[in-house]
């Protein structure tokens, strides 16, 4: 009963039920109008019918007079599917004809008697009949009457009649099962679309909306929600990844931090001191760790909020090339600077500053434990777009590796021992997607390649 | 120095105020912008702290309310949205300097000891002079009780923000932001390989040096201690 309810309740089956009181209203509608047309189309070629034999009577009764009238109308009374024929004197005899019984004011006066009336013939058992029929008045005071049996053409109303009301009852009814089945099919897969959804809505991202594999519309849309439920789900897994490997990349810092202030308090006051300023110093740490993570995660939302200008990227580079050449001279590197003189492109100038200070601080920490480092600097434009190259001759990282230190908080095992918080690369990588641009690591024989693309402003 | 702190975390402030008091600074606390922006009217403070998100009037609405009335006491805008823009934005709205939460406090109170006295040696003065050590602003030269050091220009900027600075300490962040315009956290040691050039320039040779690192904070370049 709930069920039948909620049937009730889908849209295809009130739908279903106005377009069948609707459809059926108007079948009604054309049913009574064909019956009826049907009807008055016969009437009048009954009457043609009798108005020609009338005037053929008439003309048959002037030339040879009553006596050879009666006779005439004797045999046409007599042939198969006969009108109707009677001669009655003035006081209401039937004198010929093929009417057994009438009612006899019917023939009082001259004229057409159209609505119907009832008559006894001779070839049944004494059941009335409805005819329609002509009066006239032959020489010699008799009364002719010819007329027509309309039974044929009320039954042939009424198989009309019946055989559209069987129809238009069939149409209705397989109208409204067919309905029931579609919207308990289509109710069906609701339900368990909906049911679906529950389980994906308590936490099980991994479910899916089921599909009947017909391709129809619900088949689309559970594709389409699919769809989403995978993106959603992807982005699920990596905001867990990622809190997963910041509580854990902390945890080491802060767990060191807390030791050395637990050490430092039963300790005199100078050594003390000494403790605390590294205390401050993994305090300082963390929170650099924390800005590089807020600065990556403001980048990677800041499409639209960060303000982009046209700049000039080569005095950047320039100055960044600037900012590390002691660092180089002081561990005895090379670093070389190639640049065209202007690439203008649009962006922000602290963005790209710091993206490229990265990398060359990565190119530092893992290219110098080449037996002669070199960093080599490279700005090149091609065609539409900039390309930045930071390469070193140190280690390199292996290719199965490659995509994966783009990820926050990714370090090697190679550089575990060395500081840093595993961010670098990736605020990189945000930066550059943020400037429309693309990051790609490579070998550079020995050592490591990174190249950035950007795109031109014009 | 007297302090304005501007600043509705109850908590935090409370740090503030009592970190600031061991550092000899004294500091009053309101906490939304309409008590800021009538304290500020009111007493002529050396400094203020400003945050961004306050209730009733937030900070930079006030700040420019108070620049628009001629009040130019310098401003430190803390912020804890750090987006890439905020800092212009908090420029532009009349602040003097800007830094985003979460920051070291020594980073906090460099900065507000720099900002309370930044016009000890007005910009204008042809020459910085720190024990016997002269800075020449016309020539970008300096000289060391007589003797002449040829400065590169970045070297140059980094003496002069430092002397200009004298006897305070200056972290890595604020040398990144000055002397090369970059603002952000230099992860890397490159400024201290850039300032161990610079005193190789003008402490080598010398029997007291001026310029001292200060542990886990920065740089601070200052006379030696008389006797």
């Amino acid at each position: 009963m709930k069920r039948m309810r909620q049937i009730l309740r889908t849209t295809a089956v009130r739908l279903t039920l106005v377009y069948t009181l609707l459809f059926g209203l108007l079948a009604i509608g054309v049913v009574a109008y064909i019956s009826h047309q049907t009807g008055a189309i016969l009437l009048e070629q009954f009457q043609t019918t009798i108005d020609e034999e009338v005037n053929e009577i008439a003309l048959l009764s002037r030339r040879g007079g009553v006596r050879r009238l009666i006779p005439l109308i004797e045999s046409r009374s007599r042939r198969p599917g006969a009108n109707l024929y009677l001669i009655s004197d003035t006081s209401g005899r039937i004198i010929a004809g093929n009417v057994r019984n009438i009612d006899r004011s019917l023939l009082s006066k001259d004229g057409w008697r159209i609505p119907p009336f009832r008559y006894v013939g001779f070839d049944d058992d004494g059941r009335k009949h409805r005819a329609i029929a002509k009066v006239f008045t032959l020489p010699g005071d008799l009364r002719l009457l010819v007329g027509r049996d309309i039974g044929d053409a009320e039954r042939f109303r009424n198989i009309v009649g019946k055989a559209s009301t069987i129809s238009l009852g069939v149409m209705v009814l397989v109208g409204l099962l067919l309905w029931f089945f579609v919207g308990r099919r289509a109710l069906k897969h609701i339900d368990s679309v909906s049911q679906s959804s529950e389980r994906i809505i308590a936490g099980d991202l991994s479910g899916r909306l089921p599909l009947s594999g017909s391709g129809d519309e619900f088949d689309r849309l559970s594709t389409s929600l699919n769809g989403l439920i995978a993106r959603v789900e992807k982005l699920n897994t990596s905001v867990s990844t990622m809190s997963d490997s910041i509580a854990h990349d902390l945890k080491t810092p802060l767990t060191r931090l807390r030791n050395r202030a637990e050490a430092a308090l039963g300790k005199p006051k100078k050594q003390a001191e000494e403790a605390l300023q590294e205390v401050i110093q993994d305090a300082d740490g963390l929170i650099k760790t924390f800005n590089a993570l807020l600065m990556i995660s403001q980048v990677e939302s800041g499409a639209r909020t960060t303000h982009f200008e046209k700049i000039d990227i080569v005095p950047i580079v320039r100055d960044v090339h600037e900012l590390f050449e002691p660092s180089a001279e002081e561990i005895g590197a090379e670093l070389s600077i190639s640049v065209e003189p202007h690439a203008k492109i649009r962006g922000n100038r602290e963005l790209i500053a710091q993206a490229m200070t990265n990398l060359l601080d990565n190119a530092f920490k893992y290219g110098a434990t080449a037996k002669k480092p070199h960093f080599d600097l490279t700005l090149k434009v091609m065609g539409k777009t900039v390309q930045l190259t930071v390469n070193d001759n140190g280690e390199g990282i292996s290719k199965e590796d490659r995509e994966r230190v783009r990820d926050r908080f990714v370090r090697l095992d190679t550089s575990r021992n060395k500081p840093g918080s595993g961010l670098g690369l990736s605020l990189v990588d945000a930066v550059v997607r943020l400037h429309g641009g693309k990051m790609d690591l490579d070998d550079a024989n020995p050592g490591l390649s990174v190249k950035i693309s950007l795109p031109l402003s014009d | 120095m007297n302090i304005l702190l501007i600043e509705d975390d109850k908590e935090l402030a409370e740090q503030l105020v009592t970190a600031l008091a061991n550092a000899g600074h004294e500091t009053v606390h309101v906490s939304d912008g309409e008590a800021g922006d009538r304290e500020a009217r009111q007493t002529a403070y050396d400094v203020m702290v400003v945050d961004r998100m306050l209730p009733k009037l937030d900070g930079l609405t006030m700040l420019m309310n108070l620049r628009n009335a001629g009040i130019k006491t310098p401003a430190l805008i803390l912020s804890a949205l750090a987006q890439v823009d905020d800092r212009v934005t908090g420029l532009r709205a009349g602040g003097d300097d800007y830094l985003s939460k979460p920051y070291a406090f020594s980073e906090l109170l460099a900065r507000l000891e720099i900002l309370g006295r930044r016009n000890d040696h007005a910009s204008s003065d042809t020459s910085v002079t720190v024990a016997d050590l002269t800075l020449d602003r016309i020539n970008h030269t300096a000289e060391r009780a007589g003797q002449k050091i040829t400065l590169q220009p970045r070297e140059y900027r980094l003496l002069e923000y430092l002397m200009r600075n004298e006897g305070r300490i200056v972290t890595r962040t604020m040398l990144l932001e000055h002397v090369w315009d970059l603002h952000f956290d230099p992860q890397t040691n490159v400024i201290d390989v850039h300032i161990s050039r610079l005193r190789s320039k003008i402490d080598k040779g010398f029997d007291a040096p001026l310029l001292h690192t200060v542990r886990g904070r920065g740089y601070k370049l200052n006379a030696p201690a008389l006797g």
